[in-house]
């Protein structure tokens, strides 16, 4: 498709979530992070790319599922929740319906359908298994799916242990080819974090490319001389892709950004804070605290308090020419680039999944015409994957790019600094007890148990890597929790480290974390082994 | 035992100046640097006990940064000294100490390297039985070119379980570390050494030399010819983006995690 154009653009949706799962309560706020995200923007983009293959929409898209996110969309826990999370949300939008009147009743109804459809879709259509229709779609050759690092462990400052590195892609290419049912050819790197060397191990495990923020590839060395606009390659083989400038910010910017419209929905306003207690109480989480619902009846308006009420019609309107818009764009921008290339440009976006939907309500929409017009109006631009894009072009200039992140200033500063460096001591020292560990036991040696207890204990160690929770503690929104997952799993690895020293194992302590914490039911623990 | 000149006499005679990573003083930026001065009077009267300091009950604010080595020695001219920040919150008191002796250095920023420690009493005495007497605990910073590694500078550091953050200055440098005893003439006994870590390089590198690969299927790579150098309108191009990649930071994509924190969360009790 993009060969019978002057240039190409790949779209990358990065669809993660922390693995967030907790059978010991009943009600758990953070799961809801799951719930929100497969009604507002996983259901919402399945949808949408099952009826373009149906229309015979040519298009092409490159999507990761990271691994937690995988494991929490296959767990039977977590599906029995989700049914229960999207029944309660339809009784509330049912409730709605009776409360309002004219146009505020006419949205209620609107989410009320949308809420029954979520749960039509995912318990019919889909039977619960979102993955397998995201590997349907990529067998449809619509969808190109990325593999991940097993926990999205921010993989430069889990170096000083390269057993825990190599864990973390390991584990995670073994988990895509169980889901997939094929080998990966890219990897997204959690955060975008490259550290020189990375290429080799990426490779090792027959990746082809990866995508790094756009300094990680303009500031290789030597300067790149086609800039952003195609991949270069480490002098491992591995291509690196830079993330596209202008397309970023023309979605991405909070001042002129389209999700920024006042026509659109503002994500904010939410009746879990308007309306009284005494009515959303039932639906709010025990304790009385206030929380989003996902029922929202007003539009962004403008930087004010008094908003005005949403009106669909005329938002999706507006997705509809930010589409256009964007697309003009990246016409221009590849009219402008080609000729000095002497071959096809590449225009490469990645966005976070959970912008279009969650945050952005329109953002489904938005895409779904994008892709549209780009495969049919336009002559200029055509969609590709990055793997297409290095079949047609397999010589690349051989350029070494330098650490980088899309972590704030571009560095690792986001993910060590004071609020977090506290993490790295004992991650890095529970990394390598267990690896010394498996070592002495490389097949579990002498009994079932031992080996039982190491996988316990690496499913442990990758829990408590997650980039996610330094995240969390550098911008103080969840704090405690985080503290608590990080503290609760490398205790729990240190111990079963121990109990294998000892040689001595409580079974029942075993099966209650192996029920608890049960991410990655066939992890092998030679993983582990640098 | 290694010996040594003092760190400030070697850095004088030997060194040319420029030519190796020896940081100039820069006012901290970040946010997460905690400067001597900012410490409350109970945070340094902690630090002090740590470290056994007599007379410290007596120390106001001043004396305590002194007696805790926490501002600079008065440096010798020309020698710039390096600006370090004293170590940040502790782990949860069961991942705070591993009763193992480490010392690991990670780059944070093209300027900022972190490190973080364990020493152990035992440890700890053995440098003490080889220097022979009593010596401040002190963190040698190594330039690494090749198969050498060079001094660069020393930072006191007060306890031995802790972490620091230093800057390095120019950027892009390889270092390595020693954590050890040093005594008042300067003589150095290590306990431990660190892994080697790399600041990065910030901003665009020279251009070329400029080859091509070629990887296609499962077989090696093959370099490919000839060179094609840039011709000037897509040097412009580059330049171009380069500027534009300078003026827009990156911003994080994400995360749900980042969501601004809903009002009055419930504590979490520990499962």
């Amino acid at each position: 498709m993009m060969m019978d154009r002057t240039g190409g653009l790949a779209l990358v949706l990065h669809a993660h979530l922390p693995y967030v799962r907790h059978p010991e309560h009943e009600w758990f706020l953070e799961e809801n992070w799951l719930f929100e995200a497969i009604t507002e923007t996983y259901l919402p983009l399945l949808d949408r790319f099952e009826r373009m293959v149906s229309d015979r929409v040519p298009f092409r898209l490159t999507l990761s599922l990271t691994p937690p996110l995988v494991g929490m969309l296959q767990d039977r826990l977590l599906q029995e929740r989700y049914t229960r999370y999207i029944e309660r949300l339809i009784e509330l939008a049912d409730r709605e319906v009776r409360r309002t009147r004219g146009a505020e009743q006419d949205l209620a109804r609107m989410y009320r359908e949308r809420f029954s459809q979520a749960r039509d879709w995912y318990l019919e259509r889909y039977r619960r298994d979102l993955v397998g229709a995201f590997r349907r779609l990529q067998e449809a050759g619509a969808l190109e799916i990325l593999a991940s690092a097993a926990t999205h462990g921010f993989l430069p400052l889990l170096t000083p242990v390269p057993g825990s590195v190599r864990a973390q892609v390991a584990v995670g290419v073994a988990q895509y080819i169980e889901a997939f049912g094929r080998p990966p050819q890219g990897f997204w790197l959690p955060e975008c974090a490259y550290y020189p060397g990375l290429d080799e191990l990426l490779r090792e495990f027959g990746l082809r490319y990866t995508i790094l923020e756009s300094h990680g590839v303009l500031h290789a060395r030597p300067r790149p001389v086609f800039g952003l606009a195609a991949p270069i390659f480490c002098s491992s083989g591995l291509a690196c892709f830079g993330r596209d400038i202008e397309s970023g910010k023309q979605v991405w910017s909070g001042l002129d950004g389209y999700p920024g419209d006042p026509e659109y929905r503002d994500y904010y306003r939410d009746i879990g804070f308007d309306l009284d207690l005494e009515y959303i109480g039932p639906y709010l989480p025990p304790g009385g605290n206030r929380v989003r619902t996902g029922i929202k009846y007003h539009r962004i308006t403008g930087k004010t308090d008094r908003k005005e009420l949403y009106h669909p019609g005329r938002a999706l309107e507006r997705a509809e020419i930010h589409a256009g818009n964007f697309m003009f764009n990246r016409e221009r921008q590849i009219e402008h680039l080609a000729p000095l290339l002497g071959r096809h440009p590449l225009i490469l976006a990645p966005y976070d999944a959970e912008l279009f939907g969650h945050w952005w309500f329109e953002g489904p929409h938005w895409l779904e015409m994008l892709l549209r017009k780009v495969s049919f109006d336009s002559k200029v631009v055509g969609l590709a994957t990055p793997s297409e894009y290095l079949d047609a072009y397999p010589v690349n200039q051989i350029c070494q790019p330098p650490p980088s992140s899309w972590g704030n200033n571009g560095y690792f500063e986001v993910w060590l600094n004071g609020e977090n460096d506290w993490i790295y001591g004992p991650l890095h020292e529970a990394g390598r007890r267990l690896e010394d560990l498996v070592r002495r036991h490389p097949d579990g040696a002498g009994s079932d148990e031992t080996a039982r207890v190491l996988r316990q204990a690496l499913r442990e160690l990758l829990l408590a890597q997650s980039s996610d929770w330094a995240f969390i503690l550098t911008m103080g929104t969840v704090r405690p929790y985080a503290i608590q997952r990080v503290r609760t799993h490398l205790e729990n690895c240190l111990e079963l480290c121990e109990a294998v020293r000892a040689g001595r194992v409580d079974r029942e302590r075993l099966e209650t974390l192996e029920s608890r914490n049960n991410i990655f039911p066939n992890l092998d623990i030679r993983a582990c082994l640098s | 035992m290694e010996r040594r000149k003092g760190p400030s006499q070697k850095r004088k005679d030997s060194r040319p100046r420029g030519s190796l990573g020896v940081p100039t003083i820069v006012e901290p930026k970040a946010s997460n640097i905690v400067e001597p001065k900012a410490r409350t009077l109970k945070e340094l009267r902690e630090m002090a006990r740590q470290r056994g300091i007599h007379g410290r009950h007596r120390m106001g604010h001043k004396e305590l940064i002194q007696a805790l080595g926490l501002s600079p020695a008065p440096a010798p001219a020309g020698a710039p000294e390096p600006v370090t920040v004293p170590p940040a919150a502790h782990a949860p008191p069961s991942l705070r100490a591993f009763g193992e002796t480490r010392l690991v250095l990670m780059p944070v920023s093209p300027y900022w390297m972190h490190a973080y420690w364990e020493l152990t009493p035992e440890n700890r005495a053995a440098a003490e039985r080889r220097l022979g007497r009593s010596g401040a605990l002190v963190l040698r910073v190594y330039e690494v070119t090749g198969d050498e590694a060079r001094e660069a500078f020393d930072i006191e550091v007060s306890p031995d379980l802790g972490n620091w953050y230093f800057r390095v200055d120019p950027p892009g440098r390889a270092l390595r570390a020693a954590l050890g005893l040093r005594d008042v003439e300067g003589r150095f006994a290590p306990a431990i050494h660190s892994n080697a870590a790399q600041t990065p390089s910030p901003g665009s590198q020279e251009e070329g030399p400029v080859q091509w690969l070629r990887v296609s299927g499962g077989e090696a790579p093959v370099p490919v010819g000839p060179p094609r150098p840039a011709d000037a309108a897509l040097r412009a191009e580059v330049e171009r983006e380069l500027r534009q990649a300078g003026e827009t930071a990156p911003s994080s994509v994400s995360s749900w995690a980042g969501v601004p924190s809903e009002p009055d969360r419930r504590r979490l009790d520990t499962p």
